[in-house]
């Protein structure tokens, strides 16, 4: 059943009495019916005792505010879209608004044609109400399954049990068959009753490959859901012609089934789904803020900020420190389109690569392997354009890959203390789209201390970056770049509405590698540790040996240092990186390893080492690296090993 | 690397270092030879050339020990130089079994 749009009721929370009447007069033209707040209370009162399809909220109320009204309201479980409208700056208001709760945002004065647009896109789907039930603001999701008729084919007692108290648990009528000639022949009896069929895609008789074909040929909307106790590709991917409605392995049936129904319901339509697209949206909307917060290591050079005007997208920004000696491994997102597929494939993307950071250095390598994982979702209506780079900040290096359009600038600081900006243009084909790696385009930039490196999504105008950098040039002269990609996304937001999500990483490149020390690069192989321990002899005939070390076993000392490097913290990994570091100091020698591992926790390791041992001795050498050294620290992937000139601190030990 | 008998003795010559680019090589190589010899009732390391011995190369020489051991063969080292008595001593190797200086 549809329901006419005059049956649409809509919340209009303002304390402002000409306002609640331009909105009341101009939806109620529109056919909507509209019921009028005028404080919190009295709105969430309301919400209690009625439904509603959409709640116009504004945010400055007196006594409990908008966002206090809505994070309530939040909190009792309400899920229907709310719209916030407030005449406060545009980008601090429409954040607080959204991590409120809001779904949307409108700046008053309001627009009645952009009102009319943002209140049509949350409750309409191309002009038709997707919902048979658009009023249940949320509160029971599981409402479609409770009475629904499921023929359940399964051969094995045992699974057909826990299946059945599944589908029965969630309060669906089940029928068990064990076979799909059994199951067809009670379809037919029923005069086609069974609201869902579950079938095993392995029976004996009419299999479930072959159930789902007899009906799909005679009733191609009846849901059929297949599941398999081991994975084959070509059974799979017939049944997935045939027009299953979900493929599932058994192991997943138990935490999966359920879901797996509803997405069904909803894609068929049979039941309410625009309140659980928006909720779905927020959340995933929620979530990429948190993993672009996380994502990010507490550093003084890397920066991002967002600002969202959608529901949903696929904005994403990733960093991840690969090793202690400044390499940085960084990501950043767009996927088109504003919906909750392309926050999914933002959210696969983001799964790809952080598993891939572990196994490629590479960022040409790294997109080839991300767009094969991304072409197996077959996903090409949306556009995935990604940069990846790794930043050697010690050398002030940046290796970029690109895939489409995200845009970049470099900003460099000219004598005369004026900006000079170098547009990154990108380009390159999307991921996910052709199976081909050599249309991706590959960048290589330096950096001296306090350049920066910005990096964006379409949705942010390089030139108009550009020109804000001119005007304000200002906004560089810092310590830090915490802070700065907000502040820059705020001038660009000032005065103009942007016209889509927009997505900023700063970079800021720190001193680049001291002059003090010396350095080394090796790959984490057993090769080149060799090399490794054949420069470190050379550059050790440099120095005096501090008093009381062998200078044979602060090599050897350095030598199990690298190997622990190869083995545990990068395991060998090709291409992984280890940076080794010798550093004359007043006082002492130091010798630092940093590896692409997470560190351990060292101060154990030496503690449960009691007597020189050679029959229990770890390869770790941590006997060697313990007597050689008057003291080893580690931070996080590096270890450093501290030889100090004064024997006097040597005998302290 | 090599190896060879004499009188009843299984000579391994590694004849470079004992290291961890190196170790699983002489692993493979010591090994067959062992198994190669079984009648060889004594097993020789010579260390002539063995400059540097790291923590995998220590696992090697205990390995190689343990193995003679459970077949009660004598095993010992001989033509260490400096360096490597450095290490052996280090890991106290004379209290397990003989090491023989140049």
């Amino acid at each position: 059943m549809q329901h006419d749009k005059e049956e649409l009721p809509v919340l209009v929370v303002d304390d402002n009495p000409l306002n609640r009447d331009v909105l009341n007069t101009f939806l109620s033209s529109k056919g909507y019916r509209v019921e009028e707040a005028v404080t919190g209370l009295d709105a969430l009162e309301r919400v209690r005792i009625q439904s509603y399809c959409i709640i116009l909220m504004d945010l400055l109320l007196p006594g409990l505010d908008g966002f206090e009204t809505v994070r309530e309201m939040r909190r009792m479980g309400i899920r229907t879209p709310i719209i916030a409208q407030s005449s406060l700056s545009f980008k601090q208001d429409r954040d607080q608004s959204i991590e409120a709760g809001c779904n949307d945002f409108i700046p008053k004065p309001i627009e009645l044609r952009e009102l009319l647009r943002v209140v049509k896109k949350h409750t309409f789907d191309s002009g038709q109400l997707v919902t048979k039930q658009p009023y249940v603001n949320g509160r029971d999701l599981r409402a479609e399954i409770p009475g629904q008729k499921i023929l359940l084919v399964e051969e094995d007692d045992e699974n057909a049990e826990r299946y059945l108290q599944i589908l029965t648990g969630a309060g669906a009528d089940v029928v068990r068959v064990s076979n799909g000639g059994d199951a067809w022949r009670r379809i037919e009896e029923s005069d086609w009753a069974y609201g869902i069929i579950v079938s095993n895609m392995f029976t004996s008789g009419i299999d479930g490959i072959g159930l789902l074909a007899m009906v799909k040929r005679h009733s191609p909307d009846l849901p059929v859901i297949i599941y398999a106790s081991k994975y084959e590709h070509d059974s799979y991917q017939l049944a997935a012609k045939l027009g299953a409605d979900g493929i599932l392995p058994s192991s997943q049936v138990e935490l999966s089934l359920i879901p797996v129904i509803e997405s069904t319901f909803h894609k068929n339509g049979k039941t309410s789904s625009w309140v659980k697209d928006a909720a779905t949206a927020f959340q995933v909307r929620q979530s990429q803020k948190e993993l672009n917060r996380l994502g990010l290591p507490d550093t003084q050079c890397v920066d991002s900020a967002s600002i969202t005007l959608h529901d949903a997208g696929g904005d994403m920004a990733f960093c991840r420190e690969l090793n202690g000696a400044g390499r940085h491994g960084i990501i950043l997102i767009d996927v088109a389109g504003h919906d909750v597929v392309s926050s999914y494939l933002s959210a696969v993307s983001l799964g790809i690569l952080t598993s891939l950071w572990d196994q490629i250095r590479d960022p040409m390598q790294f997109l080839t392997a991300m767009n094969t994982e991304l072409l197996k979702l077959r996903s090409d209506r949306y556009h995935i354009c990604v940069i990846a780079l790794l930043w050697d900040q010690r050398r002030g290096l940046i290796h970029m890959a690109i895939a489409g359009n995200p845009g970049g600038i470099v900003v460099r600081k000219a004598p005369e203390g004026v900006l000079r900006m170098e547009v990154i243009e990108g380009g390159g084909m999307c991921l996910g789209m052709f199976p081909r790696d050599d249309l991706f385009v590959r960048e290589t930039v330096a950096l001296d201390e306090g350049d920066y490196l910005l990096l964006f999504s379409d949705g942010v105008d390089a030139d108009r970056l550009c020109a804000v950098l001119r005007n304000k040039p200002s906004l560089l002269n810092r310590e830090t770049v915490n802070g700065l990609s907000g502040e820059l996304l705020d001038q660009l937001a000032t005065g103009t509405r942007p016209a889509d999500d927009m997505i900023l990483l700063s970079l800021r490149q720190p001193s680049l590698l001291p002059e003090t020390g010396l350095h080394f690069e090796l790959e984490a192989k057993y090769e080149d540790v060799d090399r490794a321990c054949i420069w470190v002899a050379e550059q050790l005939r440099e120095y005096p040996a501090p008093s009381g070390h062998d200078v044979d076993f602060i090599s050897l000392a350095i030598r199990e240092a690298l190997l622990n490097a190869v083995e545990h913290g990068s395991r060998k990994r090709p291409g992984a990186r280890i940076d080794l570091s010798i550093y004359s100091e007043p006082e002492r020698l130091r010798v630092d390893v940093s590896d692409e591992g997470k560190g351990f926790d060292l101060a154990a390791k030496l503690s449960s080492i009691d007597t020189i041992d050679p029959f229990t001795i770890g390869k770790r050498g941590l006997p060697l690296m313990r007597a050689a050294a008057d003291r080893i620290e580690t931070h996080g992937g590096t270890v450093s090993l501290l030889f100090f000139y004064k024997k006097t601190i040597r005998e302290e030990k | 690397m090599k190896a060879f008998t004499e009188d009843g003795t299984l000579f391994l010559v590694p004849e470079t270092d004992l290291v961890a680019s190196r170790v699983e090589e002489m692993r493979t190589f010591f090994m067959n030879q062992l198994k190669s010899f079984p009648e060889e009732r004594v097993v020789v390391l010579d260390a002539s050339g063995i400059d540097i011995v790291d923590s995998l190369g220590v696992n090697l020489i205990i390995g190689l020990y343990k193995h003679t051991a459970s077949e009660l063969k004598a095993f010992r080292i001989v033509n260490a130089e400096e360096k490597f008595l450095k290490v052996a001593n280090f890991f106290r190797f004379a209290s397990i079994f003989p090491v023989e200086s140049r």
